[in-house]
């Protein structure tokens, strides 16, 4: 029985991971824009798919083509953002929003149209279990906490370090603030969706190669990225690191004591006890909305 | 007095077109399309209330649209009650749950409570397509009665086209009525003052809450009476009816013709019905032009095809004042 719960808490650990990298995405988006990126599942999808292709098709070694697909994913995001979002900066934040969600299914459809139904697993090189104590885990899930450890701390050090982190904090606090201090905010808002879309192309090779990627996965990974958000609480970096774990992790505790249909409904069910009782998250800070 | 003779000439337009529009039953091809204009020109309607007044991004719709559609098929088909009664609590229960999930998710706004509501429709829509035994999954439920009216001993069966499209537009109308008879009260004025601006009504103790909430319990209200149509007109319903189709497209339909009017929606919703027919478009071809268009609307057509009507009647008014004013300047 300890055996069995050291399991799960160990793969709940890789899935919280996963949770966090793309919360920590689609965080980033709604913190600098303030609007939801209703696209968030689709580059998740889109991201796994396109390294799928790139490693079974066209023989890439696998981490070039995850590199590949995360910036591939950032570059559409990034133009996304230009194309879609630029021409309706003074419109409300409903439409904009509305505006990512057709953009979202849209994309979502053209990969169900283009790749079907049949849920592919990226061929990656560390499906090698390895042993560690009394459980086992394969070496591409260890991989996906490295990377999501490394990711986010380096995430963490542009936002609170470089020059751009400061323009992007300065955007999130008002747009025509920082226009006045000589911020370009067009190219801030440009690269924030870069950074957001490649964090969820990025997750979406990482899972491909641990378990599989589905082209009907993307509105799960949406509502999924918002539970860790709300979860951990929205703006807050620290939070959807520490809400994709802890979601991750009482997830596949719930496996191991109830019927598997449970898993999804816990996270509404968390979305509903959060937003009653504690709206600003785990980690948030309290403001109106 | 003006404004009463506005609404009654809006209403006399939409029975003129809706009756010249039967002439297009004949036709067994547009006939059908004309009965799915009338369900989706309901659904829209209803999204707009939410969407367009109240100014909140509810992306829960479709779950109401199937609860009012299940709803009626489940009651009618195992002869609980007749088809009247089937409506009616297509329109009870929706209306209810409406309550509960209002309540809940009311409480946010913006983004959080569009979020809330899709993963409130999401988590419902994962609902209907494991309990089989109730709703028969993805497989869905065959053979809903087609509607029937029994008074006494006499009844009447809804089977021709014809029939099904007189059903419909007289519901639709019936909706429309009571929408514009709402929108024009005090009631409708706040919905529209907390769409521009709700923290000013809450400076002025105008309650928002129960404000929205009676907006959305309306909206999922008037849902479940389009599912219920739907059902019993295509006389099939599966957990699709939940799906992500059924939210983007009534939202297209309301963006499209125009949020925050009546008409507008009516207008999107035929559009939007006949378009991908006659396209001849299924599956993920269908949603990728659905999910582009909706994209494509928004930043072409801001303000929907009522929009242009818009801007056409300011320019015409605004033209002999401007004439005017270039005359004085030229002297």
């Amino acid at each position: 029985m300890t055996e069995l719960v050291l399991q799960q808490l160990i793969n709940g650990l890789v899935t919280g991971m996963a949770y966090s990298l793309l919360a920590v995405g689609f965080n980033l988006v709604f913190g600098t824009i303030n609007i939801i990126n209703f696209s968030h599942g689709a580059f998740y999808v889109l991201g796994g798919l396109f390294c799928y292709v790139l490693v079974s098709s066209m023989g890439l070694p696998y981490l070039v083509a995850l590199l590949l697909s995360a910036l591939v994913i950032g570059l559409v995001g990034f133009v996304a953002e230009k194309t879609i979002l630029r021409p309706l900066r003074d419109k409300d934040p409903l439409v904009m929003m509305l505006a990512t969600l057709g953009a979202g299914v849209g994309l979502e459809s053209l990969a169900q149209a283009l790749w079907g139904a049949t849920p592919r697993t990226i061929p990656g090189p560390m499906s090698a279990m390895v042993q560690i104590g009394p459980v086992f885990i394969t070496w591409q899930k260890l991989f996906i906490i490295a990377v999501g450890v490394v990711s986010i701390g380096v995430l963490h050090f542009v936002i609170r370090r470089t020059t751009l982190g400061q323009s992007m904090r300065a955007v999130a606090q008002s747009p025509t603030g920082a226009a006045v201090v000589g911020i370009n905010f067009e190219w801030v808002y440009g690269v924030t969706v870069l950074l957001g879309a490649g964090f969820a192309g990025l997750t979406g090779g990482l899972l491909g190669a641990a378990t599989a990627i589905y082209a009907f996965n993307a509105l799960p990974v949406l509502i999924k990225s918002f539970v860790v958000v709300i979860l951990g609480g929205l703006g807050s970096l620290p939070g959807a690191v520490v809400g994709g774990v802890l979601l991750g992790l009482v997830e596949s505790l719930s496996i191991t004591f109830l019927p598997d249909a449970f898993k999804d409904v816990i996270g509404y069910g968390v979305i509903i006890v959060v937003l009653l009782f504690r709206p600003q998250g785990l980690m948030g800070v309290s403001k109106s909305r | 007095m003006k404004h009463r003779n506005d609404a009654l000439v809006k209403l006399g337009l939409l029975a003129l077109i809706l009756a010249a529009m039967s002439a297009g039953t004949r036709h067994g091809y547009f006939a059908d399309l004309l009965v799915l204009s009338c369900v989706f020109g309901i659904l829209a309607m209803s999204l707009d209330l939410i969407v367009g007044y109240v100014g909140e991004l509810s992306l829960g719709h479709a779950a109401f649209f199937g609860i009012g559609a299940y709803t009626s098929t489940l009651l009618v088909k195992s002869g609980t009650t007749g088809f009247v009664g089937g409506v009616l609590a297509a329109a009870v229960v929706p209306a209810l749950v409406g309550l509960v999930v209002g309540a809940i998710s009311l409480r946010l706004r913006g983004p959080y409570f569009a979020l809330a509501t899709l993963a409130f429709g999401e988590g419902l829509s994962i609902i209907a397509k494991n309990w089989e035994s109730l709703t028969g999954g993805p497989m869905g439920i065959n053979g809903v009665p087609k509607p029937v009216f029994a008074i006494g001993s006499f009844s009447y069966a809804v089977e021709t086209p014809m029939a099904a499209y007189i059903l419909g537009a007289v519901i639709l109308f019936l909706v429309f009525a009571c929408l514009q008879y709402v929108l024009r009260t005090h009631t409708g004025q706040i919905f529209v003052a907390i769409r521009e601006n709700s923290d000013l009504c809450e400076s002025l103790s105008i309650p928002v809450f129960p404000y929205k909430l009676l907006a959305f319990t309306l909206s999922a209200l008037f849902a479940g009476v389009a599912g219920s149509l739907y059902a019993h007109y295509t006389g099939f319903i599966s957990s699709e009816v939940m799906d992500l189709r059924y939210l983007v497209t009534p939202l297209i339909m309301v963006l499209l013709g125009g949020r925050g009017t009546l008409f507008g929606p009516l207008l999107g919703a035929v559009v939007f019905t006949a378009l991908p027919e006659l396209l001849r478009m299924a599956g993920s071809a269908r949603m990728v032009t659905v999910g582009f268009s909706l994209t494509i609307i928004l930043i072409l057509l801001p303000n929907g095809l009522a929009g242009i009507f818009q801007q056409l009647r300011q320019l015409r008014a605004t033209q002999p004042a401007e004439a005017m004013e270039t005359g004085r300047r030229g002297q």
